[in-house]
């Protein structure tokens, strides 16, 4: 008999929906936005995270000037703020010959070139830096640098740019990109482009340390000295050895060695220095930023309920005129049963529906913000399926759309049974 | 080992009133937290703890009368059990290989290994010794509790047999050694580093 009445009941239903589809278009689009949010701050965050631990592996240590362990890990992985303070050459040479280093790349930062920031490093920059599980760098065209004035694109700079392999290019003193700063006597030529990684290594320029003492050679406080010029040739000849870099990446012959290695670095007592395991430091980066993640989530959790609330008003608002649609019903053969079940069949529907519109215009946002984020974070956004956590969370709001949906059911059926067939307005 | 000794002749210096005027750099001290460094390499695990001397031994001087001296010896001979101190995944088949401990009064220094079970009465010994002369400086002593923090240094070395299998260690310093509150560990394995804070509530370091 279930059947024989379910069928009616439910295009009577459909029917009724299509009757009042302002309203119920009105119910779904708030539930479809407040998912949107809720699953895009789920979806940013997870991103935001995988992305930065990704962006370095198989480095054990990272050492720099005295300063905060998340300082350090920020300005010399993530180009994000700067260093207050360099590492003299020396101790870099005394750290880089202790027995338990395997191998050492000193990095200096400082530079840009047309708001890309530029890295001073070593040819071992290429075969020891590694990103994602293991991955090494790896060139899409050309090589390392063999010559002084020689450099290395990351793909995006090179890309965005328009660069080529022999292209000349001039780098401007410090971040900023002006006129008057520039080291422009020094043209670099691009020997390399690197493949796409997909961490801040694509928006970098590299060049050799040497490279970034030469074009340094008679400047001072930020600017060239007067009536001192010494051309790309001459600074061939001059000692070009660094005086100070902005930090080390260091691999060691064992993990146990690790803290030991630290402990030497943190205790270093000619220089005040500080060694970081870059792991540890982006734990203690998240248990920071976790707070305001966690924030962002509430708030985002709290807009579904109030777009839940939002439905659950409607619903209640409307049984007051669908009375004489209900003892139609009734008329047709529905139970006050069918009737609870009518308006629960309503909210889930409602609640499936906002949910489904919500993903996919979560999905048709990040298509279309993907390249925003990559090229202002360096942030990759991958459109991939749900993960069992973001199922999780719309199981909860579907849960709760039934939950919701109770209420004006419960009411529905109270009303038809009282009513019957005949209604007293 | 070489590494704790130098670590242990730096705690020394670092507590030294003579060395103090020339360094003046301190390390953090902080009552009721430790820090835990927990490497592991192929089959290998190295815990090493660092903590003020009032979380293991609930003082902080030298001890001086017998009462003191007996409290930490109790207490270096548990920090020796690593067996106890930190449980690994069963299915692992962990053994504690050698245990390192060090206190920055400098005349506790104890090394464990399997093979020298002996030491353990050599070190009793040594404790009886120390005793007795520090009766005769007692004086000195005072001086310097008044200045200086004292820190224990303590490590351990496990062996695994199936070292793949460890995704966490059950820490239980804090149900032995009350009085530390926090443990800021810092971890890295075979591909992965992290840290996190343990207390008594949450004492398992997954990693």
């Amino acid at each position: 008999m279930g059947a024989i009445i379910t069928v009616p009941i439910l295009r009577l239903a459909w029917k009724s929906l299509l009757n009042r589809w302002v309203t119920v278009g009105l119910t779904l689009f708030s539930i479809a936005l407040s998912v949107m949010l809720l699953m895009g701050v789920e979806r940013l965050r997870v991103e935001a995270r995988e992305s930065f631990a990704n962006t370095l592996s198989g480095t054990d240590l990272i050492a720099g000037a005295r300063t905060g362990g998340v300082q350090l890990l920020l300005y010399s992985v993530f180009r994000l703020g700067h260093a207050t303070n360099n590492i003299s050459w020396e101790s870099y040479l005394d750290i880089a010959a202790q027995k338990s280093v395997a191998w050492t790349v000193p990095i200096s930062l400082g530079d840009s070139h047309r708001g890309y920031r530029v890295l001073g490093t070593t040819a071992e920059y290429f075969k020891h830096y590694r990103y994602a599980v293991n991955e090494h760098l790896a060139f899409d065209q050309g090589q390392s640098f063999s010559d002084l004035y020689d450099a290395v694109l990351g793909a995006e700079v090179a890309k965005k740019l328009g660069y080529e392999l022999g292209e000349a290019i001039i780098i401007a003193h410090g971040a900023s990109d002006v006129s008057f700063a520039r080291h422009d006597d020094k043209p670099f030529k691009v020997v390399g482009v690197l493949k796409r990684t997909g961490t801040p290594v694509d928006r970098t320029v590299h060049v050799s340390l040497e490279a970034i003492e030469a074009i340094h050679i008679d400047w001072q406080n930020g600017a060239p000295l007067p009536g001192l010029s010494t051309s790309a040739e001459q600074a061939r000849s001059k000692d070009l050895t660094p005086k100070a870099i902005t930090a080390v990446l260091m691999g060691l012959k064992s993990k146990i060695l690790t803290f030991k290695m630290q402990r030497f670095i943190n205790d270093y007592k000619e220089e005040p220095l500080t060694a970081i395991l870059p792991g540890v430091a982006l734990s203690e980066l998240w248990s920071v930023i976790g707070i305001a993640e966690n924030a962002l989530l509430i708030i985002s959790a709290f807009v579904v309920i109030v777009g839940l609330f939002g439905m659950l008003t409607v619903l209640l608002a409307s049984l007051n005129e669908r009375r004489r649609e209900m003892a139609i019903l009734r008329s047709v053969g529905a139970r006050p049963g069918h009737i609870f079940g009518l308006i629960m069949g309503e909210t889930a529907a409602l609640t499936l529906g906002g949910i489904s519109l919500g993903l996919g215009l979560l999905y048709g946002l990040l298509f279309i913000a993907r390249p925003m984020i990559e090229a202002h974070y360096g942030i990759h956004v991958p459109i991939g399926g749900l993960t069992h956590y973001e199922l999780l969370l719309l199981g909860i709001v579907m849960l709760a759309g039934f939950v919701v949906g109770a209420l004006p059911a419960y009411r529905a059926y109270r009303l038809s049974l009282a009513d019957g067939l005949s209604m007293r307005i | 080992m070489l590494f704790l000794k130098s670590l242990f002749f730096l705690l020394v210096s670092f507590t030294s009133a003579v060395m103090a005027s020339e360094n003046r750099q301190h390390s953090s001290h902080e009552h009721g937290v430790g820090q835990l460094d927990v490497a592991q390499e192929s089959s290998e695990f190295q815990i090493a703890l660092t903590s003020p001397a009032v979380n293991i031994f609930g003082f902080e001087h030298a001890p001086h009368d017998q009462e003191d001296h007996k409290m930490v010896e109790k207490k270096l001979a548990e920090l020796e059990k690593g067996e106890v101190l930190f449980v690994f995944p069963e299915g692992a088949n962990c053994r504690l290989k050698d245990v390192h401990v060090a206190t920055s009064w400098a005349d506790h220094e104890n090394t464990k290994t399997e093979s020298t079970e002996h030491k353990q009465a050599e070190r009793e010994h040594r404790a009886e010794h120390e005793h007795k002369e520090h009766d005769e400086d007692e004086h000195e002593d005072h001086e310097e509790d008044e200045q200086t923090h004292a820190d224990v240094t303590a490590s351990w070395h496990f062996a695994c047999a199936h070292p793949q299998t460890v995704d966490r260690i059950h820490v239980k310093l804090f149900e032995r050694f009350p009085q530390t509150e926090h443990l800021r560990v810092q971890w890295t394995t075979q591909n992965k580093q992290g840290a996190v804070e343990l207390s008594s509530t949450h004492s398992v370091l997954r990693f």
